[in-house]
């Protein structure tokens, strides 16, 4: 089996850089296909309160054999659950069947404001050791830099939709000198699958394009969750350490960056 | 397996049967809801206003009566039964008037009394099991449209932009369809609607600016169609910190509709469920401050059973009620918040599980 490249999160967790992500699957779809993500070698799960899933992830949580410590489970908090952050959290542990939360996000930014009260009690979370890490999905950089004003803690994940046409360099490279790890969702659903740059990189390479957008986030040190319910695709998204893109690879697929 | 032709069969002929019984060879009915479970086309959306429908006891066929304009759409709905249609242009509206006259053999008027809308509510009102599920789905719609609205909120949106993300949401998940409680004259209430035809309706703004007030409440409430059968949801943002008042007067109509749900059974009758939600409200908010409308039943649409004191409907099984608690102005826009539960047989069970019934807080 192959070991999946993992970074090192600022409070002392290994994350993973290639998860499972389980959003829309609910109920036994979702338990199956993380009991089948589990067992073709993904070590880190992706779920949040808002999927309404946790309970299918825990259900598969339960009945696999990899041991719970190997597993990286990752879950957030919706933004209204402002001022409920605590019983919010309960309840994921709860529905997880766990005793803590490997990483523990803020979905959305409350009301488009950075979230600070959350933030704290996400803190607190992390001291009291229910959750190993603690971040932040769908912030912009200022929103950052806020709760770190506010706290002195700067997320430790930075999640967010993020595919070719997403890539910015400076977004990376900001979070990546302040220590703050990029990870992707979505990275199929909003790339432009049949772009011929990345179908040429893929048939040079024999494998799918869905691949090469997975490769090309581990290189880059982002951590990226791709999900699919069918056996054969879970399997193959996971399954691209047997390749390498070069410089000129990378660059291509940089250049396909649509943001202004 | 049924198919919908079969299902909309099966729902006529309760009806037809609710008719017969009632000594009544006919009903006709230009309520949208009443339309769509008579003939399984959503009128909503139509061109042409004054669409109506037309079912006979003898046999339970319906007719459905729509303006030339909106053939396609008829045609694209797959309509199963007689449809009429009044003609463009100069003559429309005496087109319009000949043809209902034509479907019901008479005056469409003595067709379409509030008698006969009484017995396609009481045909209409006990779900089976295809109808439960659809409003299930209609609910599910309901939480995803929720969710649209509050994690993409930001102060800085346009109101027309909130509608959009729902929109979206719900067409990415195999929704798309609204329904209104303003298309029946019991469903208004104090609390304006804006937009009036849309999935989500922003409650209480007075003169529409369009724009967000951060200062003030923002009610909202879903109201989604899911295989024609309707589901309904709300609930109050805030985008700054509520006043204490506001926040304890938002507990109490929370409370309330809590209480509201917990009060409904089979057996139950509605001015018990409405002495309930009073009794949890307490005198946090007075009752003639709140707005009239707090509960009535859902199908294709709103129902005709109201949640009142006077109120004497005994629920059943199968049945499905929207109960909610809203004050106008209060904290700027008012505070609202609506949820839907199925009757079961032991008791009921709320369809809505993600939308809070108190104030989210968003900032």
């Amino acid at each position: 089996m192959n070991h999946v490249p993992t970074v090192s999160l600022t409070a002392g967790a290994e994350m993973p850089l290639v998860g499972f992500g389980t959003h829309p699957l609910r109920g036994d779809d979702a338990r199956d296909a993380v009991l089948t993500a589990l067992e073709v070698g993904y070590r880190s799960i992706d779920t949040a309160t808002r999927y309404r899933n946790q309970d299918g992830v825990g259900a598969a949580l339960a009945a696999t054999p990899v041991p719970r410590e190997e597993i990286f489970v990752t879950t957030k908090l919706p933004p209204d659950a402002v001022g409920h952050e605590r019983p919010t959290l309960e309840d994921s542990l709860a529905q997880l069947g766990v005793d803590h939360i490997d990483l523990w996000l803020m979905h959305w930014p409350p009301g488009g404001s950075a979230g600070v009260r959350s933030w704290r009690e996400m803190i607190r979370a992390r001291e009291e050791g229910l959750v190993r890490a603690i971040g932040v999905s769908n912030f912009r950089l200022a929103l950052l830099d806020r709760l770190e004003h506010e706290t002195g803690q700067r997320p430790e994940v930075v999640q967010l939709q993020w595919s070719p046409v997403h890539f910015s360099p400076r977004f990376l490279e900001v979070n990546r000198q302040r220590g703050t790890v990029v990870g992707a969702h979505s990275p199929f659903r909003s790339a432009r699958l049949d772009d011929p740059v990345l179908v040429r990189i893929a048939a040079d390479h024999a494998v799918t394009v869905n691949q090469v957008i997975v490769r090309w986030n581990v290189q880059h040190g982002v951590a990226v969750v791709p999900k699919s319910a069918r056996r054969e695709r879970i399997a193959t998204n996971l399954d691209v350490l047997g390749f390498q893109l070069d410089d000129a690879e990378m660059a291509a697929i940089d250049g396909l960056s649509e943001l202004e | 397996m049924p198919t919908d032709i079969d299902k909309l069969r099966a729902r006529q002929a309760r009806v037809a049967a609710r008719l017969s019984s009632a000594g009544r060879t006919v009903a006709a009915t230009r309520d949208p809801g009443t339309i769509a479970y008579l003939t399984g086309v959503d009128v909503r959306g139509f061109a042409g206003r004054g669409a109506a429908a037309v079912i006979r006891a003898e046999d339970g066929l319906s007719i459905l009566i729509v303006s030339e304009a909106d053939r396609p759409l008829v045609e694209a709905a797959g309509a199963a039964g007689e449809v009429r249609y009044w003609a463009l242009g100069r003559e429309a509206a005496a087109s319009r008037e000949r043809e209902l006259d034509a479907a019901v053999s008479g005056p469409f008027s003595a067709a379409a009394d509030a008698e006969a809308q009484r017995l396609l509510d009481l045909a209409m009102r006990s779900k089976d099991d295809d109808e439960i599920a659809r409003v299930r789905a209609a609910a599910d719609l309901a939480d995803i449209g929720y969710t649209a609205v509050v994690d993409r909120m930001t102060p800085d949106l346009r109101v027309l932009e909130i509608v959009r993300n729902v929109d979206r949401s719900l067409l990415a998940a195999g929704g798309g369809g609204w329904w209104s409680p303003l298309e029946r004259p019991e469903g208004a209430g104090l609390l304006s609607h804006y937009p009036i035809e849309s999935i989500v309706v922003l409650l209480g703004r007075g003169v529409e600016t369009g724009v967000l007030d951060p200062a003030a409440t923002l009610p909202f409430v879903l109201h989604p169609l899911s295989g024609g059968y309707a589901a309904a949801a709300g609930t109050t943002v805030v985008l700054s910190p509520p006043s204490a008042h506001v926040r304890s007067c938002a507990e109490a109509l929370g409370a309330a509709v809590q209480a509201g749900v917990g009060a409904l059974a089979p057996g139950a009758s509605t001015a018990a469920v409405h002495a309930a939600f009073a009794s949890a409200l307490g005198d946090a908010v007075p009752l003639d401050e709140l707005d009239p409308v707090i509960g009535y039943d859902l199908g294709t649409g709103m129902g005709g059973m109201l949640i009142d004191a006077a109120g004497r409907d005994v629920l059943e099984p199968g049945q499905v009620v929207t109960i909610r608690a809203a004050v106008p102005h209060l904290g700027g826009s008012g505070v609202a918040f609506q949820t839907t539960a199925l009757v079961t047989e032991a008791g009921a069970e709320v369809l809505t599980q993600v939308v809070p019934m108190r104030l989210v807080e968003l900032y």
